[in-house]
């Protein structure tokens, strides 16, 4: 019994090969991610689904400023890279992202209540 | 990677704009993080209604010749939108990508350092013929379907907004007419002066009306006429020379009728007879007509 352990111990060693993660590799999960799991989220067949993202998508892109418009739609609209669409805006491509990503929250914000009553989302996190 | 990071680049990460690397940490945390997969599964369906909606705009309301005639004359509730939206119809970034972009380049280049340089004093302007200058600004506005900045049929929500940007102490004319309706306006420069540009419909064809301060405007070519409107014959020239004067030119086959009022110059321009834009200034009387 006791030379079976050892054996097995020492073929463990070579079976199992230890190596250090480095940290840009580590993942760090949410503490919410770990209670009761969130509702389907309803597929783009669902026509409920699409009119209600639509109706926040025309709310949110109407109460845009202009610039915030036009960047957004140069990208959906036209499949520009941001390269591009600082190149015809006259702009820094670091504009361009932080106009995109507050065009896109601004849309985001439009969905948040119902995503977060629906259990779309966790709170707090729309 | 942690779900804020993940956050910070969710949008750069489905525009596919993310660094590989980054790329790879992100797509490694969302295999494990069922929160942070929700939100590209949300953003993602968000993105894709976003495009569909763009996209129907967009061929919707295709330019041609004829575009901005079918605009003004199609459903009310739609066609604020519509005129908004023109300009991005028109846009030569939906057929050529590079052509485009460096079309759209060249516009905001251009547009940029008149804004930059600022109004210039007369001496410095072209001195182009007044009816070259807004004949060529109203085809601009048709043919490139350039944005109205506001869109109302009350002339006074547009005078009050025209006068608050284009700093004009200008007004548009009043009417109740059925056949004669304000759509909307825009600030714009003409020959590098500020201008306030509004657009009418009379008759279901659309019509500029450009406000700019009287300043020794070049306006050669003009022929100066007092009219007066009279029941049953229209507009007719004044023989006593009594009625209010106008300036009246065409070219490109586009009607110019001109008039100063309070330090100000105005000038109507349409595919329309000159009977039809003085009816810009004289609405009222035509009411019954």
């Amino acid at each position: 019994m006791r030379n079976i352990t050892f054996e097995w111990h020492r073929k463990a060693q070579h079976r199992i090969k230890l190596v250090p993660i480095p940290d840009s590799e580590l993942t760090e999960i949410s503490p919410s991610d770990q209670s009761e799991p969130l509702c389907p989220l309803p597929t783009m067949d669902d026509e409920c689904f699409r009119e209600f993202l639509d109706e926040r998508i025309v709310s949110a892109l109407d109460a845009l400023e202009p610039a915030f418009r036009e960047t957004i739609m140069l990208s959906v609209s036209s499949g520009l890279n941001y390269r591009e669409i600082a190149e015809v805006l006259g702009c820094p491509v670091g504009t361009v992202m932080s106009r995109m990503s507050r065009a896109r929250r601004a849309l985001r914000e439009r969905l948040g209540v119902l995503a977060q009553s629906q259990r779309w989302v966790r709170e707090g996190r729309s | 990677m942690t779900c804020s990071e993940t956050r910070e680049y969710l949008f750069a990460f489905l525009d596919s704009e993310l660094d590989a690397p980054l790329s790879i940490e992100l797509q490694r945390h969302v295999e494990r993080c069922h929160d942070c997969a929700r939100e590209i599964e949300i953003e993602r369906a968000v993105k894709r209604q976003l495009s569909t909606r763009l996209e129907t705009q967009s061929a919707e309301y295709v330019l041609d010749e004829a575009a901005l005639m079918r605009a003004m004359m199609s459903e009310r509730p739609s066609r604020s939108w519509v005129i908004q939206r023109l300009w991005w119809a028109s846009s030569p970034l939906r057929h050529s990508r590079r052509a485009g972009l460096l079309a759209a380049a060249a516009i905001m280049i251009v547009a940029t350092s008149l804004w930059v340089i600022g109004p210039r004093s007369h001496a410095d302007r072209s001195g182009e013929r007044f009816t070259v200058l807004v004949v060529r600004d109203f085809e601009h506005f048709l043919e490139e379907g350039q944005e109205l900045q506001i869109t109302s049929a009350d002339p006074g929500v547009v005078t009050d907004w025209l006068r608050a940007r284009t700093k004009l102490d200008m007004a548009l004319p009043l009417s109740k007419a059925p056949a004669f309706q304000l759509v909307g306006g825009r600030k714009c420069k003409i020959d590098g002066q500020a201008a306030a540009f509004a657009v009418f419909e009379i008759d279901g064809q659309p019509a500029s009306l450009v406000c700019v301060a009287d300043d020794d405007w070049n306006l050669a070519g003009m022929t100066r006429e007092a009219l007066v409107h009279k029941p049953g014959e229209g507009v007719v020239a004044d023989v006593e020379d009594a009625g209010p004067t106008y300036w009246l030119d065409s070219d490109k086959g586009y009607t110019v009728v001109a008039w100063k009022q309070d330090g100000m110059i105005y000038a109507a321009v349409s595919m329309l007879s000159r009977e039809k834009l003085l009816s810009l200034t004289t609405g009222a009387l035509h009411e019954g007509d």
